[in-house]
């Protein structure tokens, strides 16, 4: 504490500040001069400290960055205090506005703004909150209390509960991965959010303000109903956040559903209150420990504030339908569709998400990663196989090979379970940094194959696994380890790709080229499940003539079957996947080949073709394997060189039907696969349902690549009337033809990885 | 003084904490990193004083005055913090600059 | 539209008059940017490149445009440029003044060997995205709310040379929360907009 942190006065109120102890030295004369003889430019500065460090600096007296800052001509009292009196009287109807306007405030915090500009603009938080509160007690507007329970009770138990909800949504979101700024603004300048006190104060103190308003019996009803549904909400949405992780036990939506019925009488009565702006005040800025700039008071409307408050119950509601494992793919299903709500689930819903997701080296609260690992690799590579049945306990000679596989297993486990669990839980970052951190993992995955293979060399040895003649005549080895890690790995590549086309990174000239190399991916991963396939088709024969044992079986081919149907789940998505990619890269090859497509690069622009493939394959350079393919291989293809604009057209034809019925048998084969029988590993849950709200997003998900894939053929149709009309068009005789991209949320842009363009035929020409 | 006279001051200052005074009756209290010849100051983990409101005191002096058992000696000053937050690292422009003191 | 363009002088920096160009520039981008910076802003990239700052300046010698980038190298990787700042004055735009200023820069930077130049820009900023699409730059990523204001931003990218993405940086996307843009645009506080309107 310095020295002269306070101010000594003699009473009773005379307010002549004077300093204190420790005598400060006057430099003032002797800085000046030594300043004055510096030349221009030249700075004195400590050498540890950079011009780079100095870019940070707030400049003080500047309106723009200095919070503390006073107009001249602005009374100094009034700047900083309010004359706002948190004792005056209110009619309920203010109340009423009071709450509304406080609960704007609280879920324009959710979306990602500070508090400093929404919440601690409160003049009544602020009273609450500062000095810091130590009891229930101390938390009060005034020292006297208002003589109004209306103010005293009621809006104080409002305002309480909102700040305690406030500090569980904190807790939870700080202790996730989650990015300061972008996805939400942890900073709370010095206040504390009653994060010492028990919730039960809350409950009860609400119980009484609800207890206070049901007997005022002279009260308007309207608004006595208006001011009890929004202490009720305070009351159930302080119990749902209170519940945190304990939903993994509780498998409660009781206090989720409870708030979604109190926000419809919310939304009824929100004409019934009359906002109180004078309650609110930028001035609170000038006194919050802040090293950010001033900034305004962020203003959402009551409509936007509920319907987002009303779309994080329903997604913890629905949340909840995923909290049994039912087998890796589905939980993997589950989580992306559900995070691929538009708009995306807010901050606090993924974070939560993040926790139940993994915590401890646990999944969902119930399965050890170590498991979803192996139910992982059992329903992609290894159905019913000896390398992940091998166990060390059971087996005792360390010569035996059962015991080297298990301890080979076991350093597969530690090296593979974190980054595999991080490749689902990256599903909870925002979607700008869902595709950056791919594009980091990604490499990492490359990596991770190349440790995976050698895994598989010793393995393939200590189980004495037989060799394979494939068609062209060599022997070869399953390698099962290493063939998981490349499908994860493709699937990231791909996600990259697809993300791209979601957040608008492509320029329009570069969209042939990208939905050639999407195909290229997907035909490269189509080939690698061919392999898989081959394995464990031969692995089911070996089994099946040397199997002796009829009830051993029942489970083995039940693990079979399980694999089967995943691997052609995935290949019935990578096919529609591929044959919608083959149909746009035609369909945009013909429209740059003809000029028509709109260009973002100038004819004098920098860049080359060249320089910018190098840069859009950033991402894909260091990888081994798929390698990457030669800038003049990636011309010739995507071109599609030396194809007339006939062979095009049907290669566009062709594509689009057979990616209609793609995804059309996706649509049929549904989001999750069923158990049959007894599943793999501990997946089995029983007779339990499956997560129906989740699959509907899933089936609207296919269904607008449905929609797109049916635009994708209206646009093709027309270029090939216009080509028909205009066989060899010219410089001088061009297609008649407009073509315009449709951005994300434009009606006419129906999935956000299917960019089809808008083609019609010139108007006036 | 001479212009490595006055290098060799300003130099002494770095590291060490500053009290500014500014035109607006603002005091900041930070370590000195940087200046440059219209002092233009550059403060690290600056701390923001204002003298307090007349509210505020009044407020303390009442909450002295309710203290029935406060000896005499405890009346006859009222302690009233400065209000004080911390801001960080700041430029303080030297146009604005109305005192300089060393800690 | 009638009227003739006004004859513009195009000129480098120059530190001598540091002084009356700076606070030119300052008044000229504080109208622009959404983002506030300090003297000590325009010192860190003046001092250190002060070569690739380009002014334009009307026949009365008054400031109508102005590019403020730096070069150096990224990581101890490719040398790498960046466009911090771009204005132009309201009354002067849509003459390619600020297409002008950009070539000017970029050609400054090829001329002292960069590798690559990347920026940042605000999503509602169509203008300067046009401009620097144009100029040849790719998106390579968005930026969730990159700006003060909540905006989000994006990376603009444009290679140089062949081979400059081969240098890889380290990153651990799980590593613990960190305060704040742990990418470390090139100026690390008070993002750069690096392009007003214009």
């Amino acid at each position: 504490m310095l020295p002269n942190n306070e101010v000594r006065l003699p009473p009773p109120r005379a307010a002549r500040a004077a300093q204190s102890a420790a005598v400060p030295c006057d430099i003032t004369t002797q800085f000046t001069e030594a300043a004055s003889k510096l030349k221009t430019g030249q700075l004195v500065k400590d050498e540890l400290f950079t011009l780079f460090e100095a870019v940070g600096a707030l400049e003080i007296m500047d309106s723009k960055m200095d919070s503390g800052y006073i107009a001249p001509g602005e009374n100094h009292v009034q700047a900083l205090e309010d004359d706002y009196d948190v004792r005056q009287p209110l009619t309920p109807k203010q109340v009423v506005g009071l709450m509304d306007q406080l609960l704007c405030h609280e879920m324009a915090w959710h979306m990602g703004h500070p508090l400093s500009q929404t919440l601690f603009t409160s003049i009544y938080l602020d009273k609450l909150l500062w000095p810091v509160p130590k009891t229930m007690e101390d938390a009060r507007f005034d020292r006297v209390p208002s003589e109004s329970p209306l103010i005293s009770l009621v809006l104080r138990a409002y305002c309480l509960a909102l700040v305690k909800a406030c500090d569980f949504v904190h807790a939870r979101i700080v202790t996730e991965y989650y990015y300061e700024e972008e996805d939400f603004v942890s900073q709370l300048y010095n206040r504390n959010l009653l994060s010492g006190l028990d919730p039960s104060h809350f409950f009860r103190l609400l119980d009484q303000a609800v207890e206070w308003v049901d007997s005022q019996e002279t009260m308007d009803q309207d608004l006595r109903d208006a001011l009890r549904c929004r202490l009720l909400l305070r009351h159930e949405f302080l119990s749902a956040l209170d519940e945190d992780l304990e939903v993994l036990d509780t498998r409660s939506t009781d206090n989720f559903v409870s708030c979604l019925s109190t926000l419809s009488g919310i939304t009824e009565t929100v004409a019934h209150g009359t906002p109180v702006p004078e309650a609110f005040s930028l001035k609170i800025q000038r006194r919050l420990a802040s090293t950010v700039p001033p900034r305004p008071i962020v203003h959402i409307s009551p409509e936007d504030a509920l319907a987002h408050l009303k779309r994080l119950c329903q997604d913890a509601i629905d949340m909840q339908q995923m909290l049994d494992y039912k087998g890796p793919s589905n939980f993997k299903t589950a989580i992306w569709s559900l995070l691929s709500r538009k708009p995306q689930p807010s901050v606090y819903i993924r974070c939560l998400l993040q926790a139940l997701i993994v915590s401890d080296m646990t999944i969902l609260g119930a399965v050890p990663v170590k498991q979803f690992l192996y139910d992982d690799l059992a329903e992609l590579v290894l159905p019913s196989s000896v390398l992940l049945q091998a166990n060390t306990d059971e087996v005792e000679l360390p010569s035996d090979p059962r015991f080297q596989i298990a301890q080979k297993m076991e350093g597969f486990v530690k090296r593979f379970s974190q980054p595999f669990v991080d490749t689902v839980r990256a599903a909870c970052l925002n979607r700008c940094r869902i595709r950056r951190t791919v594009c980091h993992t990604v490499v990492d995955w490359d990596n991770l194959q190349m440790e995976a293979e050698e895994l598989d060399l010793d393995l393939q040895r200590l189980s004495d696994e037989p060799p394979l003649q494939m068609k062209g005549g060599e022997t070869t080895f399953s390698f099962p380890l290493s063939s998981w890690a490349y499908n994860q790995k493709l699937i990231q590549i791909r996600r990259i790709i697809q993300m791209g086309f979601e957040l608008s990174i492509y320029a329009p000239e570069e969209l042939a080229g990208m939905y050639w190399y999407l195909s290229y991916i997907c035909s490269t991963h189509l080939g690698h499940l061919d392999r898989i396939r081959t394995f464990t088709v031969a692995a089911r024969k070996r089994d099946l003539i040397s199997a002796g044992d009829r009830s051993a079986d029942s489970q083995k081919s039940a693990a079979f079957h399980r694999s089967f149907r995943t691997l052609e789940r995935v290949t019935t998505q990578l096919i529609a996947v591929d044959a919608f990619a083959i149909a746009l890269h035609a369909l945009y090859v013909l429209l740059t080949r003809h000029e028509v497509l709109p260009c973002a690069a100038g004819a004098d622009a920098y860049s080359t073709d060249r320089l910018r493939y190098e840069l859009r394959m950033k991402p894909f350079i260091p990888i081994s394997l798929p390698e990457l393919v030669p800038f003049e291989e990636f011309q010739r293809e995507s071109a599609l060189e030396g194809d007339s604009d006939a062979i095009i057209l049907e290669r566009a034809s062709k594509a689009i039907t057979e990616a209609r019925k793609a995804w059309d048998v996706l649509l049929s084969q549904g989001a999750f696969l069923e158990e049959a029988g007894s599943g793999s590993g501990s997946g089995s849950a029983g007779g339990k349902e499956f997560p129906s709200a989740i699959e509907e997003d899933w089936k609207r998900d296919v269904k607008d690549a449905m929609r797109a894939c049916i635009g994708a053929s209206i646009s093709i149709e027309t270029v090939r009337k216009a080509l028909g009309n205009n066989p060899s068009p010219s410089a001088q005789q061009p297609l008649n033809l407009e073509v315009t991209i449709p951005e994300i949320g434009s009606k006419s842009r129906w999935h956000e990885w299917w960019v089809v363009p808008q083609v019609s035929e010139k108007k006036n020409q | 003084m001479e212009t490595g006279h006055a290098v060799q001051y300003l130099e002494g200052l770095l590291g060490r904490s500053l009290r500014v005074h500014t035109t607006d009756s603002r005091m900041f209290v930070g370590i000195f990193k940087c200046t440059d010849a219209e002092r233009n100051l550059i403060l690290a983990n600056s701390l923001e004083y204002r003298f307090p409101t007349p509210s505020a005191v009044e407020t303390a002096a009442k909450e002295l005055e309710s203290w029935d058992n406060a000896s005499e000696a405890a009346k006859a000053t009222v302690k009233v913090n400065m209000t004080s937050r911390l801001i960080g690292l700041i430029v303080i422009p030297g146009r604005h600059i109305t005192k300089i003191e060393l800690e | 539209m009638n009227q003739n363009p006004p004859v513009l002088r195009y000129v480098r920096y120059d530190s001598a008059r540091e002084n009356e160009y700076v606070a030119a520039m300052r008044q000229l981008i504080s109208k622009d940017l959404s983002e506030p910076y300090s003297i000590y802003v325009y010192r860190y990239f003046l001092y250190q490149w002060g070569d690739l700052c380009f002014l334009a300046m009307d026949e009365k010698d008054e400031m109508v445009g102005v590019v403020v980038s730096k070069l150096e190298p990224h990581r101890g990787g490719a040398l790498r440029g960046y466009i911090a700042m771009l204005a132009v004055r309201e009354e002067f735009r849509g003459q390619g003044i600020a297409t002008k200023l950009v070539r000017m820069a970029i050609d400054a930077m090829i001329e002292r060997d960069a590798d690559e130049i990347v920026l940042e820009t605000e999503i509602t900023n169509t203008g300067a995205m046009k401009l620097y699409e144009r100029l040849g730059f790719l998106r390579s990523k968005r930026l969730h709310r990159y700006y003060l204001n909540g905006n989000s931003a994006y990376r603009l990218v444009l290679y140089l040379k062949e081979g400059v993405s081969a240098i890889r940086t380290a990153f651990d996307p799980f590593a613990p929360p960190h305060p704040t843009h742990m990418e470390a645009p090139t100026v690390p506080v008070g993002n750069t907009p690096g392009n007003g309107v214009i």
